[in-house]
């Protein structure tokens, strides 16, 4: 009976997340335009910095080292960013369609619903990415360390952007008026995690500050496990946890555990605005 | 009789000047409303550049590379790379005022079609030109004052030094060049407006189109280091010579004549800004046509309200 209870439930979940990931896909799929200005704007952004590494440093050898560390950190920052926005947007759209209250009311899990649609963008973003590294392929000599790393830090970003954007949902149910908050949130990320540079170029106090931002242990090691850079720069020179565990191994523990504690706190902040939303009767107010 | 009928055209044309001049007065203070309302928005505008700079500033410092590498590369005359961090504040902030024009003007009709006040303001007696005026007037003041806030803050945090060695006149000259360069992108953004009335889901395009302009212009290093394509499309782009102008006036780059390698008739400042005017004109003319022949096709068929 229990067991029973519990496939009922579990392909009932499964079937909702699987719903919401179609949903989402058709209506990403419905403005292609959207999807390709989102690539040719990675593009162009990349640009505007490779002209410029390419630019200063003409003579000398490290520029294309210097693309690729850009490259790595645009890329992963459009794909963090996507699911980062996902939930705050699912939440706005469907306030501005009028069906958020019905979704709210539907006996489906909420949760899982919101995670579709991260899903969803994030498999756009997938697609998205690897147009946006097939083009820079034809700009600038792009090198790729190991790929499946790579993937594994994806999966690991996926879960703590899934976590952040569950906070910034919260903050699209309480505050209305969040766009420039959005801007200012992207762009202040752009510097403090070092998205187009290493981090070795910051002060040690401005290291710290980055330090703090969940994200940038996410560029850092996916950067080392494409390899644009040799070792983690957020963690000292020949840092061996216990002794044994090496660099890069520690950043992807920090990276695992940071990224569970920000699902968890998301998913408790979400919950929390939802309900004092419905309390209030402010849910579909934007 | 003939005197009385001259007097009540002479009163009648003062009248309807009178009119247009309080409509001006009036979509500029909408506008300074709404500009008001949205201050987070407007101190962006302030920060955002900033950031922007501080990429390449950044990156250049982790290159390390020689600053005369740098000056011999960005083609300066100077034989110093001494203000290269004002060289990318100055290409950043024109790149935004520029990106604030495009917007404000491209999105207008669309604005006032999504508050459903299009119709209503079309059928109002104020001529559309004062409309438009207004809009401009405000649009040019408010934004060319944002980006000088913007440009004293980075310069404050990147190139202090800068202040000691600039003149008065060459800043009001600068200043000139950014008012006289913001003509040709209201023309430009008339014509990417016909665009937004026409295929109505266009934003996204426009948003690429925005950092597509950012590439051709050379905000981060001169549009002569880019490939051939990209070059001209950046020399036939009036934002190319304003930002060139702006650097070549306060950091004594190049200007865009001898960037290019032409032999100017005089001085090469007064002749790119002759050429920025001619652009203004033929944008002016090519966007207000354009816009026109959209706008007048709309109201015959579905009408200007449908979006």
């Amino acid at each position: 009976m229990n067991i029973n209870n519990i496939k009922v439930k579990t392909s009932n979940l499964f079937r909702t997340l699987w719903a919401q990931i179609k949903s989402e896909l058709i209506i990403q799929i419905a403005y292609p335009v959207d999807f390709f200005g989102m690539v040719f704007t990675a593009l162009f952004i990349g640009m505007w910095i490779i002209s410029f590494a390419l630019a200063v440093s003409k003579s000398d050898t490290n520029s294309g080292q210097f693309s690729s560390v850009a490259i790595f950190g645009l890329i992963i920052f459009f794909f963090y960013n996507s699911s980062l926005w996902s939930i705050g947007n699912f939440v706005r759209r469907r306030q501005l369609q009028g069906t958020l209250e019905s979704i709210w009311l539907s006996p489906s899990n909420k949760i899982w619903v919101t995670i579709g649609s991260a899903i969803g963008g994030y498999i756009i973003m997938l697609v998205a990415n690897i147009l946006i590294v097939l083009g820079f392929m034809v700009l600038v000599p792009v090198h790729f360390g190991s790929v499946p790393l790579g993937l594994l830090i994806l999966v690991i970003a996926f879960v703590q952007s899934i976590g952040f954007g569950f906070i910034i949902g919260a903050l699209f149910v309480k505050v209305k008026q969040v766009n420039a908050l959005n801007n200012l949130i992207q762009f202040s990320t752009l510097i403090i995690s070092a998205v187009f540079f290493p981090f070795s170029v910051f002060p040690s106090w401005l290291l710290w500050i980055s330090r703090l931002h969940p994200f940038s242990w996410v560029v850092d090691s996916f950067r080392v496990a494409m390899g644009a850079i040799k070792s983690p720069e957020l963690l000292p020179q020949n840092f061996m946890l216990f002794g044994v565990i090496s660099p890069f191994y520690t950043e992807i523990i920090i990276l695992i555990l940071i990224s569970v504690i920000l699902l968890i706190a998301g998913i408790l902040t979400f919950k929390a605005a939802i309900k004092k939303a419905i309390k209030e009767g402010t849910l579909s107010q934007y | 009789m003939a005197n009385n009928y001259s007097y009540h055209s002479l009163s009648t044309r003062l009248g309807n000047v009178k009119a247009q001049l309080i409509t001006i007065k009036g979509v500029i203070r909408q506008q300074w409303q709404i500009a008001k309302s949205y201050l987070v928005n407007t101190s962006i505008f302030i920060f955002v550049p900033l950031i922007l700079a501080a990429l390449p500033i950044l990156l250049y410092r982790a290159l390390d590379v020689d600053p005369n590498t740098i000056s011999a590369n960005f083609g300066f005359t100077s034989g110093q790379a001494q203000h290269l961090n004002a060289y990318i504040i100055f290409g950043v902030n024109m790149w935004m005022l520029i990106l604030a024009i495009l917007w404000d003007f491209s999105t207008y009709l669309r604005d006032e079609q999504y508050t459903g006040t299009l119709e209503s303001l079309l059928l109002s007696p104020a001529k559309r030109y004062s409309l438009l005026i207004g809009r401009a007037l405000f649009s040019i003041t408010f934004n060319v004052f944002i980006a000088l806030l913007s440009i004293i803050v980075s310069i404050t945090i990147f190139d202090f030094t800068l202040f000691f060695t600039s003149t008065f006149l060459h800043l009001l000259l600068a200043l000139m060049i950014v008012i006289i360069g913001c003509f040709p992108m209201m023309g430009l953004s008339y014509l990417i407006g016909a665009l937004v009335l026409k295929f109505k889901e266009v934003y996204s395009f426009i948003n690429t189109l925005q950092w597509f302009f950012g590439v051709i212009m050379g905000i981060y290093a001169p549009f002569t280091t880019l490939p051939l394509i990209l070059k001209v499309l950046g020399f036939i782009f009036p934002g190319t010579w304003s930002v060139t102008d702006i650097r070549a006036i306060t950091l004594g780059t190049p200007p865009m004549m001898m960037l290019l390698g032409l032999k100017s008739i005089g001085t090469p400042i007064l002749v790119d800004t002759v050429i920025v005017i001619l652009f203004g004109l033929f944008w002016a003319l090519v966007g207000y046509a354009l816009f026109s022949k959209v706008e007048m096709r709309l109201k015959k068929r579905e009408g200007l309200s449908e979006y």
